[in-house]
């Protein structure tokens, strides 16, 4: 083979060579523009919340120089966010308890029931979850208004957790149709066990793992909300993290920064309930889906 | 008095299938009843109706002489060993073998004795704190028979415990199953498809069939003497070799295809209802072991046929040959046959099964003279199927 046949071959690959690379270079280009829908709200309240007045004023879209935190206490102090944190606390808290309460004798009976009742529960369950808050909420709070129950945190937590059951129910059904089978109830009851101690000592602990995803989705989804919040709260020393964050929004203006450094706080236990509980959170989702 | 009785029990289902048929069963206390069937029989269905988990649709249930068709199953005292084991995931092992005792509140003390002296017998003392996901298949077996024995049941009932292990496994397992039973003494009733688990295991084998009870005796009496075609062509691996054949007017011999062999005088003395098949045809049942490979020095009657295969199983030689006979094919022969043969079970790819010594000089492609042991054949009526 002669030398210039080796240079063109060479050439030929080297080409190869860099076509490919550029392939995967626009295929990672498109996968972060994409991206950006998603990470610039983040970005954006982010850098707001980090900036001076003025700095904001000149630079609306550009890094923070210098950057300052004063707009974190300032909303801290304003919002009474750490009371309003606590608040969230015990209504997302309270929600959690009441989804499982509710949703795991509920799934429980749904897994081990024969009969064709099971299909109309489910069925309802599921047409719960469908009917948009907003088509609820008004006529709920007359009535609990007329019982004297707004402005309560406990309500408030008893209406998550009940808006929140059919998501329970689901999950928990899926789970504990696969993972406790019937010959593992019938051994129960063979070994003297009555349907409660199945539930309890059974069902229960094998169900842990979805168990708590469910409370995780039901505590961030209770944290997270706005609009019933709206409705049944009334007093500020009452309001959740996420009702005080919208407080910086008023008819006459808007305090961007602020409501950036707010939003930021209220979304700070999120983001660590996710970090930490992750893969359990995902994989209490998809349990069930696999058979 | 039984421990375990069945008075014509019956289960039908609301769609009108009939899926256990007045069957009649005494278990006495101590006994090793296995219920054999093919599958969809409703051996498990029965097993279930004694354990409470399936009502009783007619007929009476008896545990220790008092009436239990009513009587929830945690209430009946008998424990039940699953196909799929059961345990509790997230239980150890002394959490499962103790579970019966804690529902029980018999005090914690006496009940890690229990567990203790349960996982002592079994021998599994030294994994008590292993949860079930980490042990192997035999052990997980054993921990459901734990689970079943430490609070010494009224009865035992299995529902094909060892079906889930491996064949080595499961030969050794057996052994254990049947050593445990006789030592603890315990009335228990085993369901099983497999026939040598049937007959290796139970003290009695009751075979059923559609739900309805077919024979129920010692095993070596339902080998020897099944009481119609379906237990016949069920119970004996490799199965019984069935043929069509006529019984001659004088009854001395039978034609079997072109083949007329001569039967004993001793044949008419032992089965004295022959007489009304003078001329008839019958259907006639031979063991693979009853035909063994004629040598120069075999006196009695032979049987000859076009060999298409041999399988060595070392002591043995397993023969698969042809003649030109009718093999028995009524529904009776089909429905054992359906059964789901375990892989040590062999089917005939001609039209029978001759087991020979391995010694005997049979070769596939050529014919071979069979000795047949005429005083160990079996006659059925070719209408009712039973046996003459």
């Amino acid at each position: 083979m002669s030398s210039e046949t080796i240079r063109i071959s060479g050439n030929a690959a080297r080409r190869r060579g860099a076509g490919k690379r550029g392939r995967l270079l626009a295929r990672n280009l498109s996968a972060l523009a994409l991206c950006i829908p998603f990470v610039y709200p983040f970005y954006f309240l982010i850098i707001s919340a980090l900036k001076t007045t003025q700095n904001y004023a000149s630079n609306r879209l550009g890094l923070p120089h210098p950057a300052t935190f004063t707009q974190f206490s300032s909303a801290w102090r304003s919002a009474s966010l750490g009371q309003s944190l606590l608040n969230s606390t015990i209504a997302a808290g309270i929600g959690a308890l009441v989804t499982i309460l509710l949703s795991a004798p509920a799934a429980d009976w749904c897994a081990r029931t024969k009969s064709r009742t099971k299909t109309i529960v489910l069925g309802t369950v599921a047409c719960m979850w469908m009917i948009p808050t907003i088509i609820w909420v008004i006529p709920m709070f007359v009535e609990l208004s007329h019982q004297h129950l707004t402005d309560n945190l406990l309500v408030l937590g008893v209406v998550y957790g009940v808006t929140n059951t059919p998501l329970g129910v689901y999950l928990l059904y899926a789970y504990l149709a696969d993972a406790v089978p019937n010959d593992i109830r019938e051994a129960a009851i063979m070994a003297g066990a009555k349907p409660r101690h199945v539930f309890i000592r059974i069902c229960l602990p094998i169900a842990v793992p979805v168990l708590s995803t469910i409370a995780a989705l039901a505590f961030v989804w209770g944290w997270g909300d706005v609009l019933i919040a709206a409705v049944l709260l009334q007093s500020q020393s009452k309001w959740t993290v996420t009702l005080a964050a919208t407080s910086f929004v008023s008819r006459y203006g808007v305090s961007i920064q602020q409501e950036a450094a707010a939003a930021i706080i209220s979304m700070l236990p999120m983001i660590v309930i996710f970090a930490i509980g992750q893969r359990g959170i995902i994989k209490g989702l998809t349990v069930g889906s696999g058979r | 008095m039984a421990s375990v009785s069945l008075e014509r029990l019956s289960k039908v289902y609301p769609n009108g299938f009939r899926a256990v048929d007045n069957v009649d069963l005494e278990i006495a206390e101590g006994e090793f009843m296995v219920l054999v069937g093919p599958s969809g029989c409703g051996k498990t269905t029965l097993l279930r109706m004694v354990a409470g988990l399936e009502d009783i649709t007619s007929g009476t249930l008896r545990l220790d002489g008092q009436v239990a068709n009513d009587v929830s199953p945690g209430s009946r005292d008998i424990a039940m060993v699953f196909q799929s084991y059961a345990l509790f995931p997230h239980m150890t092992v002394a959490g499962n073998i103790g579970f019966p005792l804690t529902l029980r509140h018999v005090p914690k003390k006496e009940i890690d004795r229990l567990v203790a002296e349960t996982a002592r017998i079994l021998g599994l003392s030294e994994w008590l704190s292993r949860k079930p996901g980490q042990l192997s298949g035999g052990q997980r077996q054993r921990v459901a028979m734990g689970r079943a024995i430490v609070r010494k049941p009224t009865a035992f009932l299995m529902d094909e415990p060892l079906s889930n292990l491996d064949a080595k496994l499961r030969v050794q397992m057996r052994a254990e199953v049947s050593r445990l039973q006789r030592r603890l003494g315990v009335a228990t009733l085993y369901v099983t498809h497999d026939q040598t688990e049937a007959l290796t295991m139970g003290h009695r084998v009751a075979v059923l069939r559609s739900g309805v009870l077919q024979q129920c005796d010692v095993p070596q009496a339902l080998y020897d003497n099944p009481v119609n075609l379906f237990v016949a062509a069920f119970i004996g691996s490799p199965e019984m070799n069935l043929y069509e054949a006529v019984l001659a007017q004088d009854r001395i011999s039978l034609k079997l295809g072109s083949q007329e062999i001569p039967l004993p005088g001793t044949i008419a003395a032992a089965k004295p209802g022959l007489a009304g098949y003078a001329g008839r045809t019958v259907i006639v049942g031979l063991r693979p072991e009853h035909l063994p490979a004629a040598g120069p020095d075999w006196a009695g009657p032979v049987l000859c046929g076009d060999v298409s295969l041999t399988e060595r199983l070392g002591s043995q030689l397993l023969v698969h040959f042809s003649i030109d006979v009718t093999r028995a094919s009524s529904e009776e022969v089909r429905a054992a046959a359906e059964e789901d043969l375990d892989e040590n079970e062999v089917t005939a790819v001609g039209d029978g099964i001759a087991l020979v010594d391995s010694r005997a000089p049979v070769k596939a492609g050529e014919q071979a003279t069979l000795g047949v042991d005429a005083e160990r054949m079996h006659f059925f009526d070719p209408d009712s199927g039973l046996a003459i």
